[in-house]
């Protein structure tokens, strides 16, 4: 072990000086991209490898909004996540650019930078990048369908009047700027700026007591309280727990059965949208997704990761019924029942009042500023 | 450590010794290069781009290719008194890495629009000239410590993005995807399924869907590979009109999924990932 580590140090220290001695010639180091986080964030997590500049999210918002990205051309990243929307579609669960019906519901995008994983049950797309990914190659369901169309992506991108600049100004060391490692790692400079931090909510945490109204914070009561019990998943700043900072640890992800389904009673869910089971083959994972965001849920619905609950009023008698009984159809089975169901997801009651209380609370995470800010708005119109 | 090591490398040593010899003659034989060859068919026919195929599966139903591509690796000549030697792969900077072949059976023309240009038929490689190989063994796929590379940070044939899937995190072993008169696309990807971990810790995986693929018969200088695609789909309809249950039209290595097990069955694989025997209908002879 000695003679290990002390080779180890050899090794640092010829790094270290080859470093002194052979920064790049001619480039001075980048500056540090200049963050422009809502009061009391803290930086999000970058990936090594794809340090935030200016220019690459410049570059992702033309892309993210662009139809050019699929493979037939008819559909952008911004298809199924629209700015008035904070950057979710408004339907139960949407279409690929080839007509496949997609099983999972399309998320919301605010404050995306600082979850621990992505899409909606995925252990292991751990940043942005590896997510991006997922939407431009899925083969089934196709959605951008750019597997056997890339190269043909690409050309149409460098025959572009406007991209040929903007890749050269994000990727300057890059011999082929216009790649799909350049795409994905632009798309995901630009997700990472789409933050939300100026709702009536945020106001409040900042000092203004003004900022929500009386039954808002009654309904924010009820959320962090021990009756609704909301605040065990839906927890800190962004009310969920998959979270994730600069100098945060990778957390161990955590992923929920919230009993709405029960094919089998055994805790089948629909056999195209089973949860993590699908990544651990392990039973008592089934129906297991993770918790999203709150940050602008009135402007996301429909909820839940199938888009099968359609307003926020059903989403809490939902929980206040501890479950949902399927009582017909394909999907019949009582969710109340799931043997996976977490188990704060249990009955509980809650009067008109204190499910309008809470409601008025959940409207409190709306962000207009995000939503009409025209930093996240379509380049092209 | 060394309480191993030492018995170990005693162990070891003649075992090393054996192979350097091996590597300059194998008791004086000459090594020879050999070229383990590959035919997809639909029973006695060239499996091409330019045809359609009829009377396939339950429904004979009539498919054209799409996509065929496939990793294999180990590629082992085993001789008539059961001495095995692998081939040592021609490292040709596009098909052939290590140990590792990627096969290629589509030209990208007429209705293989998802493919590529280029096509890799055979594995080349040497191993001692005998006269008696009579059997060959390979593997399907890579091994698990190489199925979660980047393929955009990996040399060929690792690097080709079409056999990358990133909803798996980790490779597609076997890519053959055909159309029906019912489904645009009726998709069989063999891969590791059921995969956690990061690269920075490795990965488990439920299903591992390592499978072996062991011939007897095979004779390297007169035989064939038969990959033939009407014995893979025997048992499957592929007109099937997917349902809310399974919507997707073939199998993607799911491990509930309906249609796999039939389909990982021709690989000699369980629909867990774990070896069974291996029937005869799509791997054969010629």
């Amino acid at each position: 072990m000695s003679s290990r580590a002390g080779k180890l140090s050899v090794v640092v220290a010829l790094v270290s000086a080859a470093g002194c001695g052979g920064d790049a010639p001619g480039r001075p180091a980048p500056p540090p991209y200049a963050w422009s986080l809502p009061v009391g964030f803290p930086e999000p997590f970058v990936p090594e490898d794809n340090p935030m500049s200016a220019e690459k999210v410049e570059l992702g918002r033309h892309l993210f909004y662009d139809a050019r990205l699929s493979g037939n051309g008819t559909m952008a990243c911004a298809s199924c996540h629209e700015q008035a929307r904070a950057f979710s579609d408004g339907k139960a669960t949407p279409t690929g650019s080839t007509g496949d019906h997609v099983a999972r519901n399309s998320p919301g995008l605010a404050n995306v930078a600082y979850l621990s994983t992505y899409t909606w049950a995925n252990p292991l797309l751990e940043t942005l990048e590896s997510q991006a990914l997922v939407p431009l190659f899925n083969e089934f369901p196709t959605e951008l369908g750019l597997t056997p169309k890339l190269e043909e992506a690409l050309e149409r991108l460098r025959g572009d009047a406007r991209y040929p600049e903007l890749f050269r100004a994000a990727f300057p060391d890059a011999q082929e700027p216009v790649s799909q490692g350049s795409l994905v790692k632009a798309l995901a400079s630009f997700q990472r700026t789409l933050l939300s931090g100026s709702s009536p909510y945020d106001r409040y945490l900042q000092g203004d007591n003004a900022a929500l109204s009386r039954s808002a914070r009654r309904g924010m009561e009820l959320f962090f309280g021990e009756r609704a019990e909301c605040y065990h998943c839906h927890s800190g700043r962004h009310l969920s727990n998959s979270f994730r900072a600069k100098d945060t640890k990778p957390q161990v992800a955590q992923f929920f059965n919230t009993g709405l389904y029960d094919l089998d009673g055994k805790g089948a869910y629909p056999p195209d949208n089973p949860g993590l089971f699908e990544f651990t083959h392990d039973a008592l994972d089934h129906g297991r997704f993770r918790v999203p965001q709150l940050r602008n849920v009135e402007l996301t619905a429909p909820y839940m990761h199938d888009g099968s609950i359609p307003t926020l009023e059903a989403v809490i008698d939902h929980y206040t019924s501890g479950g949902r009984n399927v009582t017909e159809g394909p999907l019949a089975g009582d969710g109340r029942n799931n043997p996976n169901k977490d188990p704060l997801v249990r009955p509980f009651e809650l009067s008109d009042e204190e499910k309008q209380d809470l409601i008025a609370f959940l409207k409190s995470l709306t962000d207009t500023d995000f939503t009409t800010d025209p930093r996240f708005s379509n380049p092209w119109k | 450590m060394n309480a191993v090591w030492k018995p170990l490398s005693r162990a070891l040593l003649p075992a090393l010794l054996l192979a350097a010899q091996g590597c300059g003659g194998d008791d004086d034989v000459e090594s020879k290069t050999y070229a383990v060859r590959f035919s997809p068919q639909v029973r006695q026919e060239a499996l091409t781009c330019a045809t359609s195929f009829t009377d396939i599966g339950t429904s004979r139903g009539v498919i054209e290719l799409l996509d065929f591509r496939m990793y294999v690796r180990d590629v082992t000549l085993i001789r008539a008194n059961g001495e095995r030697h692998a081939l040592k792969l021609a490292q040709d900077g596009e098909w052939q890495r290590d140990a590792i072949a990627l096969l290629d059976f589509e030209d990208g023309t007429g209705t293989c629009r998802t493919g590529s240009p280029g096509t890799h038929r055979e594995v080349t490689g040497t191993a001692p000239a005998h006269d008696d190989y009579t059997g060959l063994e390979f593997k399907v796929g890579l091994p698990p410590d190489r199925n979660h590379l980047d393929v955009e940070a990996e040399a060929a044939p690792l690097d080709v993005r079409d056999m990358w899937w990133s909803w798996q995190g980790g490779y597609k072993f076997v890519k053959l995807d055909i159309r029906s008169q019912q489904n645009a696309t009726y998709y069989f990807h063999l891969g590791a399924s059921g995969c956690q971990g990061s690269n920075a810790d490795g990965y488990t995986c439920g299903a591992a869907n390592q499978a072996t693929i062991a011939l007897d018969g095979f004779d390297p200088e007169t035989n064939q590979v038969v990959l033939d695609v009407a014995g893979l789909l025997s048992e499957l309809d592929v007109n099937r009109t997917p349902t809310g249950s399974d919507m997707m039209p073939g199998c993607m290595s799911g491990p509930t999924d309906p249609e796999c097990p039939p389909l990982l069955s021709q690989f000699g694989l369980n629909a867990d990932g774990t070896p069974k025997a291996l029937p005869k209908t799509f791997f054969k002879v010629r």
